[in-house]
Parts: C-alpha cells; sequence; structure tokens
C-alpha cells in the first residue's frame, strides 16, 4: 500500500513539475495543493493535476509490492532453519479466571494484552484487533467446540457452536508496546495476531493453576472443568 | 434460509382467530412475537398452510392487578413485564427468569404466552430439513427412531421456557379460549409431558391470560447455559418461599418441568428434596453439555435456588 502510494505521487509530482515548470525535486504536496517549496506562489489544486493526468489519457493510477527478506527454501519438517519471516511481533496475555467449584462455570473478569505491534499507525484499530483476539482465542477457548454424532455436525449453526458475544467478554486491558521495525511500513509489523496465539493459553494456564491440574482438551465447558476440579482435588490429597 | 409458502391472516379478536382456525380447517399456526415460531417454518419443522397473527388481539396486552390477582394477557412481551414494578415487588423469581430470558432484543420481540408455548428443542431436531434429511426422521418428525437414544419410543426432548419454570413456581394458572369452549387451569397442567407434542391443549385452542396470585413471595431463578448472554437453559431452577413452604420447579431437562413443594426449609429437607431431583431428572444427550452433568447440576442448583431466596427473606 506504501509503495503504491510513493508511486502514484511520483506520477502525480511529474506532472505538476511540467505544469509548474519547476524540477519534480521542488515540488510538495499540502491542503489538496500542489506547490513549488522554492516559491510557493507557484501552485495548482491537486484536483487539476488528476484532470491533466485523465486528459493524457494516463489517469493517476499505481501499484506497489513489497516482500519481506525470508528464506524461502525454510520448510517446517524437512528444514527447519532459515529466516521466516520479516519481522517477529510480540504479546502477552494475562487471563484471570474464576470457577464455580459446584457448577465448573468459568467466569473472566479480567484480561490483560499487552502487544508489541511496531509503530502503531491506528491505535484504536490495535486494540480492536488485541480485543478480537481475546475474544477469538481467549473466550473462545471456553466455549467454541464442534460436536460430532458419527459424521454428522450437531453444531452447525451459532446458537449451538457458541461464538461469545459482547455480554460474555471480560475487562480487557489492552496494552500497545510500540517499536518501530526497520522495514515495515511506517515501522509497523502487524496488529493482534500475536495475542490470537497465546490468549488460549492464558486462559488455559490460568484453569490449569486454579485447579492445580492438567487437560488436553478445549472448550472448557463446564462439565469438563467440573471434572478437573475434581481431580484437582484427588492429586493434591 | 427462506420461509416456506403460507397465507397470512391477521385476528383482531379471540373469536376472529377460532374463526380463522375453523375456516382453515386447522391447518393453521398462530404468530404472536414470532422468536420461536419463524425459525420452526425456516427449518420446515412446522408447514400451516395458514398463519394467524395474534399481535393484533388488543385485549391480551394488557397486565391488570384485580381481586388479589395479577392477570398478563399473552401477548405483553417479555421486556414489558420485566418493566413492571409489580412483578418485581411481589415476584422476584418471575422477575429473574424473565431477566435470563434470551436478549433484550428477543424480550422485546418475545410475548410471555409464545413463550410459555414455545416447542420444545432437541440438538438432532432444531436443524435445517437437508440436515435431518441425511441423519434420518426422528420420533418428533413423524420417523421410527429416536437420534439421540437408540431405541428409545418415546422423544425426550427438552422444554426450553425460563418463565414456565418462575410461573409454575408462583402456582399461576392460565385461560385458554378454543373452538370448544373457554377453560381455566393450574399452568403446570398444559404439559402433556411427551416430547413429541409438549402440550394438552386441545387443537385450536388459544393461551390468553396468566393470573397470578397476589402475595408477596421470595424467590430466585438459577439457570445454567454455556454462554450467560443469551442461551437456553441446559437445566434451570425456579423457587418461590412463602413462610415456610417452598414450592420448586425444575426445567430445562425433559419435555416437562418437574414440580417440588416442600413443607419446612431445614436444611436436610432441602438436600433430601435435592437428591430425589437427581434421581428424577431424565437427561439425555440432546444438548451441548453431557446428561451426567446436566442431571447432576439439577440437584446443584436446586439447593442454590433455595438458598438463594432463603437468604434474599433475611
Amino acid at each position: 500500500m506504501k509503495v503504491a502510494c510513493e508511486n502514484a505521487r511520483q506520477q502525480i509530482v511529474a506532472i505538476a513539475a511540467e505544469k509548474l515548470g519547476v524540477p519534480e525535486a521542488d515540488i510538495a504536496l499540502k491542503d489538496r495543493l500542489v506547490y513549488s517549496m522554492e516559491n510557493p506562489e507557484k501552485k495548482m489544486r491537486l484536483s487539476w493535476v488528476v484532470r491533466e493526468a485523465f486528459a493524457r489519457a494516463q489517469p493517476i493510477a499505481a501499484t506497489g509490492t513489497f516482500f519481506p527478506h525470508i528464506d524461502l527454501k525454510r520448510e517446517w519438517i524437512s528444514r527447519p532453519w532459515g529466516q521466516m519471516a520479516g519481522t517477529f511481533s510480540y504479546a502477552t496475555s494475562v487471563a484471570e479466571v474464576a470457577i464455580d467449584p459446584e457448577t465448573g462455570e468459568i467466569t473472566v473478569p479480567h484480561f490483560t494484552a499487552a502487544h508489541d505491534c511496531g509503530r502503531a499507525i491506528n491505535p484504536m484499530a490495535v486494540e480492536g484487533q488485541m480485543e478480537g483476539s481475546v475474544q477469538q482465542a481467549g473466550m473462545a477457548a471456553i466455549t467454541e467446540g464442534n460436536l460430532w454424532d458419527g459424521g454428522h455436525l450437531l453444531n452447525p449453526d451459532l446458537l449451538d457452536y457458541k461464538v461469545p458475544l459482547a455480554c460474555d467478554m471480560p475487562e480487557i486491558d489492552a496494552i500497545i508496546v510500540e517499536s518501530i521495525d526497520p522495514v515495515g511500513p511506517f515501522g509497523a509489523k502487524e496488529g493482534g495476531i500475536a495475542i490470537r496465539m497465546n490468549a488460549y493459553s492464558a486462559i488455559a494456564c490460568a484453569v490449569s493453576q486454579a485447579t492445580g491440574t492438567l487437560f488436553k482438551e478445549f472448550p472448557l465447558t463446564p462439565d469438563k472443568v467440573l471434572e478437573l476440579v475434581e481431580n484437582g482435588k484427588e492429586e493434591t490429597r | 434460509m427462506i420461509l416456506p409458502d403460507f397465507e397470512y391472516r391477521k385476528a383482531e379478536t379471540v373469536a376472529d382467530a377460532i374463526g380463522l382456525y375453523n375456516e382453515f380447517a386447522g391447518n393453521v399456526r398462530y404468530l404472536a412475537g414470532g422468536t420461536d415460531l419463524m425459525p420452526l417454518l425456516k427449518h420446515r419443522l412446522s408447514t400451516p398452510a395458514v398463519v394467524i397473527d395474534l399481535k393484533g388481539i388488543l385485549d391480551l396486552s394488557t397486565i391488570t392487578a384485580q381481586d388479589g390477582w395479577l392477570t398478563i394477557g399473552a401477548n405483553v412481551t417479555l421486556f414489558a413485564l420485566k418493566q413492571n414494578q409489580t412483578i418485581r415487588d411481589y415476584f422476584p423469581v418471575f422477575y429473574q427468569s424473565l431477566e435470563a430470558t434470551a436478549c433484550e432484543t428477543l424480550q422485546m420481540r418475545g410475548t410471555i404466552g409464545g413463550n410459555l408455548l414455545q416447542d420444545t428443542r432437541c440438538i438432532e431436531y432444531n436443524k435445517s430439513n437437508d440436515w435431518r434429511v441425511a441423519r434420518g426422521f426422528c420420533l418428533k418428525m413423524g420417523g421410527k427412531t429416536c437420534n439421540v437414544v437408540p431405541g428409545a419410543r418415546v422423544c425426550l426432548s427438552n422444554y426450553c421456557s425460563d418463565n414456565a419454570l418462575a410461573l409454575i413456581s408462583l402456582s399461576a394458572t392460565v385461560k385458554v379460549i378454543g373452538p370448544g369452549g373457554e377453560r381455566a387451569m393450574a399452568i403446570e397442567e398444559i404439559f402433556s409431558g411427551k416430547g413429541s407434542k409438549p402440550f394438552a391443549l386441545e387443537p385450536g385452542e388459544i393461551l390468553t391470560h396468566i393470573r397470578i396470585p397476589m402475595e408477596k413471595s421470595k424467590g430466585a431463578y438459577e439457570k445454567l447455559r454455556v454462554r450467560k448472554s443469551i442461551d437456553y437453559p441446559l437445566v434451570a431452577v425456579a423457587a418461590c418461599l412463602k413462610e415456610d413452604n417452598a414450592r420448586i420447579c425444575v426445567g430445562g431437562i425433559g419435555p416437562a418441568p418437574r414440580v417440588y413443594d416442600l413443607k419446612g426449609l431445614g436444611t436436610d429437607r432441602v438436600v433430601d428434596a435435592s437428591r430425589s431431583t437427581y434421581a428424577d431428572a431424565k437427561a439425555v444427550s440432546n444438548t451441548t453439555l453431557s446428561p451426567e452433568y446436566r442431571k447432576r447440576m439439577a440437584g446443584v442448583l436446586f439447593r442454590r435456588a433455595v438458598n438463594k431466596a432463603l437468604k434474599e427473606e433475611k
């Protein structure tokens, strides 16, 4: 996207420089105007440049590509080494869970997520991604799972396949930890996926710690959690 | 999913609706809020030729307190009931069950009459036509076997109304009007106990009013579900205490709620009763959680509901 914009800008600058009779390096764009930095009196509306380009049958249109420096020969099993990604983002999830010892119901009063997303170009969007990750991984670990009866999927609908709704969500503290990536556009890395990768681990660890026992299956529906609570009691005896 | 073809008629009085019922020889379904009926139609689980809309019957949209009874018209929405101060003050168990029903958007649409007369549900029944054709039709669909319990002779689908349990615990009565005339009965008598046809109503009968005796009560409603935001109960208990007596209703398991009348509320008495709840609960694997768990929770929620209501009393 950033490269495409730069290419589009280059096309605008070329036409404007020709029209204003100044070198391309002297052109600047601001407030929908194209002007000369040396002599700001020399200026024209951006819309004129666009119209001019259209009249020349060369409308302003640009594409751009970016490919990170990765080792394309890398493969998970046969060649698990080499650079796997252009950059690496990091995240930490902290889940606080309360378990009803009689029914096994889990409630999550509070969830804290911190995420190194590079530069947060739109911080509110990054927070939204992080909260979405807490829903899709964190709360989903408690509710979402497919049920099968032979080859028949028993919950192919959103009533029985239980996606957590807004009222099921915990209080979330989303902490953005900025670091300026040298390669990513404007120093950005990614938003939210790193939380998506560890939010369920946080819930799992919290439940494991609370019940004092390990488990091997999601989702953590109350029937399974009640079993854990009881197994945990036996193990500590 | 697309609705099937049917004719739509709107009734303005109860007599009107029954007239339409007779006119179309009973091949009709009554529509109130539609939150239960619409999905059934879309799934082709009900295929009436005519849908008779009862929402226009204004007589059924009022709540009145008179002669020691609170009379609720069947067309009153769950949300309107929740806003009613008398219900909050006199019948806490009912208020809590209204609060626990679905979400507010659905409460604004759904009516109390429709909520009481909702069809029983099963994870192998409330499915699309294609799904059911692939799986094979079960007893409730007119087939020969139960898909949940192989070899079962009767349907064990679950009755999922929250408010019915609360109203039973409050000793409410209902009035029904049909082609054969008018009758009143205790609310627990509307259940047939059969999953394939859960209500003991005569063909064409319309539930018009619910009447609750105006006595201040203490109560609590306990509901187990995976998502607190919206789900149907996996098991639920309504408890209503009056002096030293309690009427407790357990539902969400099987086609009809079970009623327990307790005299005396000593701890032993409550624990004993909760044990019989456990024994009585015939859970099968027709919801998202295991039947053993739901059976066990019937007893747990029973004790909880009574204790919560007792605490309120102090």
